[in-house]
């Protein structure tokens, strides 16, 4: 069975058509970016400046009080869509594989942002970019897209998101939204990455997901952990007690998380990869309508 | 100092070593991927154990099992200390299974259960090269198990052990004890455990190789301490009971004495006892039918088995007598005057005495005598068995044999015997009346089938029915017939002997084998032999003839244990006695009298026949007083010495089993690795 097969597709369909009759006018392209420019909406005022293109000159306001105020608008323009894909070796686990699950996620945003007239670019990564699929637009191109997903393996020893924003940052054309898709399990932390995403201008959106497993362990006794990332052994005795103490640990990794999220009014989403893609997808749209 | 039974086994040590190898090469561990140690990591970064036991948990395991192993060493070489080593001990345990030992100390357990409890500690301590015998001391000495080292044949012994209503017989067993030890008296004991309550208690204490130890504490405790039952002199349906109440405690009594016969209420008596006062009563009632008496004390102490005594009462059987006379006022007005006579007169004489009767012939008698016993008064002519000669010269009384039963508290000197003649005999005959010349005036003939006594003295012309003494005559002899049955039935005391006599009507009815060449059946209760030992050498030669008869009989105890026996002669020792109540006896093969394993005898006693039954009772002031005569070791002394009942190596073991499951409840925890 591939990763894409029809049942998929037929998903992503449905999926489109939901989120153009529920978010009619909120969504992607539709969504106006903060950018000021050419438009034709009227946005604000700013003074004039020696310089300034005297056309956009309100003088309306200059016959009625004087002032030389500089009428400015919101500029209208495609939105820019990127997706990180975190295709370190820490995703490759789990049943249903924690890396199929994300690469299904990301196909069916990459699918409603093309189906929205967006541009969309998906980057792997690990501790650096690992492959890139450049902006592309038009629906015409999802196959081409769900080709490059189906071709991506996991592949490092280590997760970097500040370095793969970094990149992105340094690579990208023009800001836009930031889907990134990720277990989190950054061994220097994600916060760095996505601090950068949020000073350059770029709207960060976070989906965190993880197995059931790693909520939830259920081994004891004596064991020898075998970290699939770096390699990385620890042998442990877990008991009753310890493994109360990790699901502790990992419920504060999840809070702090969302809690991150919330303070810099980031979209957050999480679950566990048993949860149905689409019923996640359905799940961040409701959110995003809420928000916005 | 601990010295080592097996000290080869130390061997076994070696095992550490595999277990100590296994440990520190480890096994290998099960692999698990995962995919972030993130969370691990700081799990066990920042809470690494910080107590000294917690950093050491890999350690404890191996420890723990480490000392298992050295603890199953050590109860395997089996340490003994010194003087266990030194000293391989013979030891005579002697169980005192008395009557006292069954009263009962709080908690509601027997001192003889306590003492149970404390001889098993002391043979499960036993050391390889023990020896030890169990000997009980209830009644008489009984060897239960002989000198060994097996300590599960001494429990079983000592489980097996029965209880008693019989007095201590603490010196007989004392003796056996020294017989078993007698071939190396060096570190040999002999352990007594008893309550204390033993005569010639010092003797005891003074011998070097017993030492005493005590069970029970002193208990308050009132008693029947003396019980008998007799049938009135005066009064031949009446009887008299003989109880003394004894009071060993140390506070005043009140009880009541109750006194049933066949379970009817016959006299109640209020008493009331000081601190150790005993009071003698002596109860007259009266009863031709006889059954089971019971003396009951209305007391609840700590020993119930001297609460109630049991007797049989003989039945008064009535007696028949025909009187052959042509009107003998005289004859007929004293034999009528007799309580239980059964009189009938005739002028007749049968050809037999009535069974179990007397026939009285006056003055006529045929040739040739009947059957049966006779009384013959004033014969006038002669018969078979004797010729009736000329009238006597000086028919006066000179002699009466006054040990004689049939002559007692007769006084007839000098008085005339008018009419009275010569008598010769064609057997040995017994003079129990004599004139001057030793002619006999009143003789007694021994023969087969039944004796005659024969009074020649006209009683028409004779003052002799104007006495005293004639009556008396009469009814001695008619008692004499009765024999003993009708007198006493003496109580056996627990703890000796019963001498039970074959009732003399069944006598031909039990099956036996005659080895004597001649043997006649004996015709006579007890008190004959006393009479013919007392009598002339003719008549001696006569009852001295042994009887040889062997009789199977079936002995039944009142808690239904059934013995058989082997009678020699009419009378059957039964004993030593060890429980009270009534206990039956029965000829082998009565399958009417013969009780089954079991069966309460009691329950039955509507079915009883009591001339084949005879009673026991405690009655022994001894038992009764529930003090130790002197001071006892104390038992908790003996269970040091047994160090808690158990030997080291079982302590060992047992806590080698407490590590093993320690270790395996902290594993389970996690606790260890």
């Amino acid at each position: 069975m591939s990763l894409f097969d029809s049942d998929f597709l037929k998903k992503l369909e449905y999926l489109s058509l939901v989120s153009r009759r529920v978010f009619r006018g909120r969504l992607l392209a539709q969504r106006r970016t903060k950018q000021l420019g050419g438009g034709i909406e009227f946005a604000d005022h700013r003074e004039y400046a020696a310089g300034d293109d005297l056309r956009y000159l309100d003088w309306n306001v200059y016959a009625k009080f004087g002032d030389l105020l500089l009428k400015r608008f919101q500029e209208e323009e495609d939105l820019h869509v990127y997706i990180l894909l975190d295709a370190s070796k820490s995703m490759d686990c789990g049943t249903p594989n924690k890396f199929d699950y994300a690469r299904r996620i990301a196909a069916a945003l990459a699918y409603i942002a093309l189906a929205d007239l967006d541009r969309v670019s998906i980057m792997a990564y690990a501790d650096k970019p690992l492959d890139v699929l450049p902006l592309t637009r038009g629906k015409d191109r999802v196959l081409s897209i769900l080709k490059f997903l189906e071709n991506t393996k996991t592949a490092g020893t280590a997760t970097d998101l500040a370095t793969v924003a970094k990149s992105l940052v340094n690579r990208a054309q023009r800001t836009g939204l930031v889907v990134i898709i990720s277990d989190l399990f950054d061994q220097a932390g994600f916060r760095a990455g996505v601090d950068l995403l949020r000073h350059r201008r770029f709207e960060p959106h976070v989906i965190q997901i993880h197995t059931a497993e790693e909520a939830n362990p259920t081994f004891l006794g004596d064991i020898e952990l075998d970290e699939i990332e770096t390699g990385q052994r620890r042998k442990i005795t877990v008991t009753e007690r310890k493994l109360k103490q990790y699901k502790q640990l990992f419920n504060e990794f999840l809070t702090s998380i969302e809690t991150y999220c919330k303070t810099y009014s980031l979209s957050c989403t999480r679950s566990t990869t048993d949860l149905p893609f689409d019923e996640l997808i359905m799940r961040m749209m409701r959110a995003s309508g809420i928000q916005s | 100092m601990l010295e080592f039974a097996s000290p080869m086994l130390a061997w076994w040590a070696a095992l550490t070593v595999p277990i100590f190898l296994i440990y520190i090469i480890k096994v290998r561990l099960r692999r698990r991927p995962v995919s972030t140690l993130l969370f691990w990591n700081q799990l066990f970064d920042e809470k690494k154990p910080r107590a000294w036991w917690q950093q050491l948990r890999h350690w404890l395991s191996l420890l723990l099992q480490l000392a298992f192993v050295l603890l199953l060493v050590g109860a395997l070489i089996d340490p003994l200390w010194s003087w266990q080593k030194n000293s391989q001990r013979r030891i005579v345990l002697i169980v005192d299974n008395s009557a006292s030992m069954k009263a009962t100390e709080a908690g509601g357990i027997t001192r003889l259960q306590s003492a149970k409890e404390i001889a098993k500690g002391l043979a499960r301590s036993l050391r390889p090269g023990d020896e030890m015998s169990l000997v009980s001391s209830g009644g008489q000495s009984v060897v239960h198990v002989g000198l060994t080292n097996h300590a599960r044949l001494l429990i079983v012994g000592i489980t097996e052990l029965p209880e008693t209503d019989a007095p201590s017989a603490l010196l007989p067993a004392i003796a056996t004890a020294e017989r078993l030890l007698k071939d190396r008296v060096e570190r040999s004991e002999i352990i007594v455990l008893t309550d204390g309550c033993i005569e010639d208690f010092e003797t005891i204490k003074n011998n070097p190789l017993v030492k005493i130890y005590g069970v029970g504490k002193p208990q308050e405790n009132t008693a029947i301490t003396r019980y008998q039952v007799r049938r009135s002199v005066m009064d031949s349906v009446g009887y008299q009971v003989l109880i003394e109440v004894t009071n060993s405690g140390l506070e005043e009594v009140k009880t009541k004495l109750e006194l049933s016969l066949e379970d009817n209420l016959v006299d109640v008596v209020p008493i009331t006892l000081k601190a150790g006062e005993s009071q003698t009563r002596i109860l007259d009632h009266t009863s031709a039918t006889g059954g089971r008496l019971v003396a009951k004390l209305d007391s609840k102490d700590a020993l119930s088995t001297d609460n109630s005594a049991i007797s049989i009462l003989p039945q008064r059987a009535p007696l028949p007598i025909t009187l052959v006379t042509k009107g003998s006022l005289f004859l007929k007005s004293v034999l009528e005057s007799m309580p239980l006579v059964e009189l009938t007169i005739t002028e007749t004489a049968p050809d037999a005495a009535p069974k179990s009767g007397l026939l009285v012939l006056d003055r006529i008698i045929p040739e040739k005598l009947p059957r049966g016993r006779l009384l013959i008064v004033d014969p006038q002519n002669s018969a078979d068995l004797m010729t009736v000669g000329e009238s006597l010269e000086q028919p006066l009384v000179a002699r009466v044999e006054k040990d004689s039963p049939l002559t007692q508290h007769i006084r007839l000197d000098n008085v005339l015997f008018p009419g009275a003649k010569q008598l010769t005999f064609t057997r040995p005959v017994e003079s129990l009346i004599r004139d001057p010349l030793d002619s006999p005036m009143l003789a007694r003939m021994k023969r087969p089938g039944g004796d005659l006594w024969i009074l020649t003295c006209n009683l028409e012309q004779s003052d002799l029915p104007l006495r005293i003494a004639f009556p008396v005559l009469i009814k001695n002899a008619i008692e004499w017939l009765q024999g003993n049955e009708g007198q006493l039935r003496p109580v056996v005391p627990t703890g000796t002997l019963a001498a039970f006599a074959i009732p003399e009507d069944d006598r031909a009815e039990v099956k036996g084998t005659d080895t004597s060449a001649d043997a006649p059946l004996p015709t006579q209760g007890k008190e004959e032999s006393s009479v013919e030992s007392a009598n002339d050498s003719a008549v001696a030669v006569e009852s001295a003839a042994p009887t040889q008869l062997r009789r199977d009989l079936h002995v039944s105890s009142p808690s239904g244990k059934t013995l058989a026996m082997i009678a020699e002669g009419d009378q059957a020792l039964i004993g030593p006695i060890l429980e009270c109540g009534l206990w039956t006896v029965a000829p082998a093969g009565d399958t009417k009298t013969e009780t089954k394993e079991g069966t309460k005898q009691v329950e039955t006693n509507a079915k009883v026949d009591y001339r084949w039954a005879f009673a026991s009772n405690l009655t022994n002031r001894s038992e009764s007083d529930l003090k130790p005569r002197g001071e006892l070791l104390t038992a908790d002394s003996l269970s040091v010495v047994s160090l808690g009942g158990r030997a080291i190596w079982f302590y060992l073991a047992m806590l080698g089993l407490l590590l093993v499951t320690t270790e395996w409840w902290l594993y389970q925890r996690r606790v260890v690795g």
